[in-house]
């Protein structure tokens, strides 16, 4: 048992698959509460002190998923919040208040939604200064969650590509291009990747690169897998 | 609030520049250094209070764009902060001899960079 003290409410209008998913978080022991649709859901966290997260279905009649959302920001609630939907995250449109964490309704969720709910409740990524970057931000997490997401995009591939760069034996470009890299994950507030970046540059420099390329390899998979998760 | 330019020739790094000084109220504008002239260009369009640039870019060098800025009655009263993932002692003495108003690495973070302008354009109404 992980987090025996932690409580954390389910929303869905399908009582059963409430119930699933509350079992696969009380295995990991967290403590779960249910409620079937968002008023029901605003009553209960305004009520119980001792609930820590909510995880909700987003499309529930009535109230649905993002409306909740909004409205538990409105009130001034600022608990950890993931948005469980079968559907594609495009669906979830352009709205100014995003959930913590949005997960695909599939056989992983038993899985990665509780640690994921841990990560979130320590208020942490591996691999970053989460609290640093935020404060830069203006406590703004949306506006941090879109530079997360654009610092994935840019390298979700970079260790394939750079080794493709030296072998092909282009080592101007790759360290180019791990230069870059370096810079953008300091900005960011990366903790582990920019030395683990420098330590290869200088071995790429050196001609004498090797175990470089595993830390760093594994320092961005660590930082790209968190924000994944986000 | 101040007007601040990002001279960057990573569209990532831009945004990474931008948002935190965007989010404490300042006017941001970014440019993407495809050339020397296309950096003066939104110079004169934009006249900043505050350049952020780089200094190892491809297609504009840093230390070229200070000295240009510097030698432009222009721009006479523009605070440069340039912002590297180099640290070497000879660049940062060199670009401090260039009249630049500060130096920082990229490693110090969002909140670094933040500090570091806001120190420099003070006071701005």
């Amino acid at each position: 048992m992980d987090e025996p003290s932690i409580t954390v409410l389910v929303v869905d209008d399908h009582r059963l698959t409430a119930e699933i998913t509350g079992m696969a978080l009380e295995a990991s022991g967290f403590q779960v509460v249910i409620e079937e649709d968002g008023p029901s859901a605003l009553a209960r966290v305004a009520a119980d002190a001792s609930i820590r997260a909510v995880v909700s279905d987003l499309n529930m009649p009535g109230m649905d998923g993002l409306a909740l959302l909004e409205t538990l920001r409105r009130q001034g609630a600022t608990l950890p919040f993931v948005l469980l939907t079968g559907q594609d995250e495009t669906a979830l449109g352009s709205g100014q208040t995003r959930p913590d964490a949005v997960m695909t309704k599939d056989g992983a969720v038993e899985e990665t939604l509780p640690p994921l709910l841990r990560r979130l409740l320590r208020g942490g990524l591996p691999g970053l200064d989460l609290a640093s970057a935020l404060r830069a931000l203006n406590q703004d997490r949306d506006i941090l969650k879109t530079l997360l997401q654009a610092f994935r995009e840019e390298y979700l591939d970079a260790p394939a590509e750079l080794l493709a760069l030296r072998e092909a034996g282009d080592s101007a470009q790759c360290l180019a291009r791990l230069h870059s890299l370096k810079g953008a994950a300091g900005m960011l507030g990366a903790t582990r990747l920019p030395q683990a970046a420098a330590d290869l540059e200088r071995a790429i420099q050196a001609r004498a690169d090797g175990p470089q390329w595993e830390a760093f390899t594994s320092s961005l998979r660590e930082l790209l897998d968190g924000i994944k998760e986000i | 609030m101040a007007k601040v330019l990002v001279v960057d020739d990573s569209k990532l790094f831009r945004m990474l520049a931008s948002a935190p000084l965007a989010g404490a109220g300042h006017t941001v504008r970014e440019v993407d250094p495809v050339s020397l002239f296309e950096v003066l260009k939104v110079l004169y369009e934009f006249n900043p209070d505050l350049v952020v640039t780089d200094y190892w870019m491809p297609n504009c060098n840093g230390e070229t764009l200070v000295r240009a800025i510097r030698e432009d009655p222009n721009f006479h009263n523009v605070k440069i902060l340039v912002c590297s993932s180099h640290g070497e002692e000879a660049l940062v003495e060199r670009m401090g001899n260039l009249l630049v108003n500060g130096y920082i690495l990229k490693g110090g973070g969002m909140v670094n960079l933040l500090a570091r302008a806001e120190h420099l354009v003070g006071g701005m109404p």
